[in-house]
């Protein structure tokens, strides 16, 4: 158990998101810029995430197939949103994501020159997923809707680096037996390794204290962030570098995959960290 | 035969189609011998698999550099003039939006340049050589079977995931300030000078580190292989056997005669 397989289009890996439709990503997100509801910058940082994750397999004019793609909402339904993935694997290839966003934005971005000047340029956002928010939490029954889609996977791609999963949620589980189903989704394995599971929690308060990734679960403040914090897997040394990359600071390396009462900024770093591809080839 | 004879080759990752090799080589895949008292230029290069379009940035480097005598400022000049020919390539062609922001993000390669000089009238070294290097394409000089030049690594533990590269974007050329390492000295008949891009420069080091036998060996491996068909099949036999990483491999053999 390594997490140490190149992903290549021999041993491709495989994202995993699980998105919270729950009603509560309707609260706004007091003390951030413009109040934007928990829903929208999910979808919005979900959005970017498969922007980044299509910008690294793409080679020269052509888009790998390095990564397979699913993003399944939990709330009154439990649904695949990704459009182009398969009906019955609920997943699509990177290139197939590439072909199939429900429209592209034009927006501006700036950038420093050649000669160190800030302009202006004009750049393509795809969208692909849009905010959404009505119903409970299932997640217990999207763990295991995760597990039946991966469980396919890990044996198609028996040497490929393992899946990652990726769980955005604002709440607790109110389905029963959550860590159960998380333990039985993390004891899926490729020769490489376990699936791995991380949580990216938000909340919608500006004065809760962010955890991130925590050593101990003696740093988290209640019985359900303990409880999230056991169903998360230990970071791998890949992911911990690149959380030290992008956070600036270290990372022990009992550290679980979890960040808790992330901000905006969290969820953003937390998805980077989480995605980014390890040896990729 | 000449004074200096040569024998260069190179091959894709296993997996991967010819096109899709990102090594580039001067002179490109072949046999051959100079015949003139001009310095003989050789070249390894080798583009970052992580960007794009960087196999294309390696041979424009080549090309830039091939037609200049060997120098730091000649080098940095060829990095400007690789950098038009590079930039005109996405001129007006559509080009879809993930190539976009790869290209943006520019391309990187590294490259190591060899230019040996015959001077038949110096009886003690007939030949000297210069070399020039930013990342881990490797020179490789021996002399009685034994490496006494390796440039600009010297151990397989140097070979790192991100090292000093030649960027396409001229806002990053401060990346390999410090970085450009030069070299030169005197060369005798019968010495034995090879090229490479990392994977397979790391294998010759492992080889080298050995004993002499394993020199020996490795050289009449090289000379073996003939064609591009018999390296293909030697370096896919180092592979399988787990002793060669499965990258981009290309070499450069090359041996002074009278």
């Amino acid at each position: 158990m390594v997490y140490k397989a190149e992903i290549s289009r021999i041993n491709p890996t495989c994202f995993l998101f699980l998105v919270d439709h729950s009603t509560s990503m309707n609260e706004p997100v007091m003390g951030t810029e413009g109040n934007p509801k928990k829903s929208e910058f999910v979808a919005e940082a979900l959005n970017r995430v498969l922007q980044s994750l299509v910008v690294s397999a793409s080679k020269d004019l052509d888009i790998r197939q390095y990564y397979q793609v699913g993003i399944i909402g939990y709330g009154t339904e439990i649904q695949s949103i990704l459009p182009g993935a398969n009906e019955e694997t609920h997943l699509a290839w990177i290139d197939e994501v590439y072909q199939n966003p429900l429209r592209i934005e034009d927006r501006i971005r700036q950038e420093i020159d050649s000669i160190g000047e800030i302009v202006e340029i004009s750049v393509k956002f795809p969208v692909w997923v849009e905010p959404y928010a009505r119903g409970h939490t299932p997640m217990r029954q999207v763990f295991e809707t995760a597990y039946d889609i991966l469980a396919q996977w890990v044996l198609d791609h028996p040497d490929s680096y393992p899946p990652t999963v990726i769980n955005l949620t604002d709440g607790q589980s109110n389905d029963g037996k959550v860590t159960v189903a998380a333990e039985k989704l993390r004891s899926l394995k490729t020769n490489d390794g376990n699936v791995l599971l991380l949580t990216l929690h938000t909340s919608s308060h500006p004065y809760d204290k962010p955890v991130i990734f925590p050593s101990s679960v003696e740093e988290m403040p209640d019985f359900s962030s303990r409880s999230m914090f056991e169903m998360s897997s230990l970071l791998t040394e890949n992911l911990r570098r690149a959380a030290e990359e992008v956070l600036e600071s270290e990372i022990n390396i009992t550290s679980r995959g979890i960040v808790y009462n992330a901000d905006i900024a969290g969820i953003v770093q937390g998805l980077e960290i989480g995605t980014r591809p390890a040896n990729l080839i | 035969m000449g004074p200096i004879s040569w024998l260069s080759f190179t091959i894709p990752k296993a997996g991967n189609r010819d096109v899709e090799n990102e090594d580039a080589l001067f002179p490109t895949s072949g046999i051959g011998e100079t015949i003139s008292g001009k310095p003989s230029t050789f070249i390894v290069a080798d583009g970052a698999t992580q960007t794009s379009f960087s196999g294309l940035w390696a041979r424009c480097l080549i090309e830039a550099c091939a037609n200049k005598s060997l120098s730091e400022s000649n080098f940095l000049l060829s990095i400007e003039n690789a950098r038009e020919t590079w930039d005109q390539t996405f001129e007006g062609k559509a080009i879809p939006w993930h190539a976009a922001e790869k290209i943006s993000q520019g391309a990187f390669t590294a490259i190591t340049w060899l230019e040996i000089h015959h001077s038949p009238l110096n009886l003690g070294y007939a030949y000297s050589w210069k070399a020039l290097a930013v990342g881990d394409c490797c020179l490789f000089i021996a002399r009685n079977n034994s490496i006494y030049v390796s440039l600009p690594l010297q151990n397989p533990t140097d070979f790192s995931l991100s090292p000093t590269l030649v960027p396409s974007k001229r806002e990053r050329l401060d990346s390999i300030k410090g970085n450009i390492q030069i070299g030169s000295g005197p060369l005798k008949k019968g010495d034995q000078i090879i090229l490479t891009s990392d994977a397979f420069a790391a294998w010759i080091m492992k080889q080298s580190q050995s004993d002499k036998l394993s020199f020996l060996n490795m050289i009449q491996s090289i000379k073996n292989a003939k064609d591009s068909v018999g390296f293909t099949r030697w370096i896919n036999s180092l592979r399988k056997s787990g002793e060669l990483k499965n990258d981009d491999t290309s070499m450069i053999y090359i041996e002074l005669g009278e």
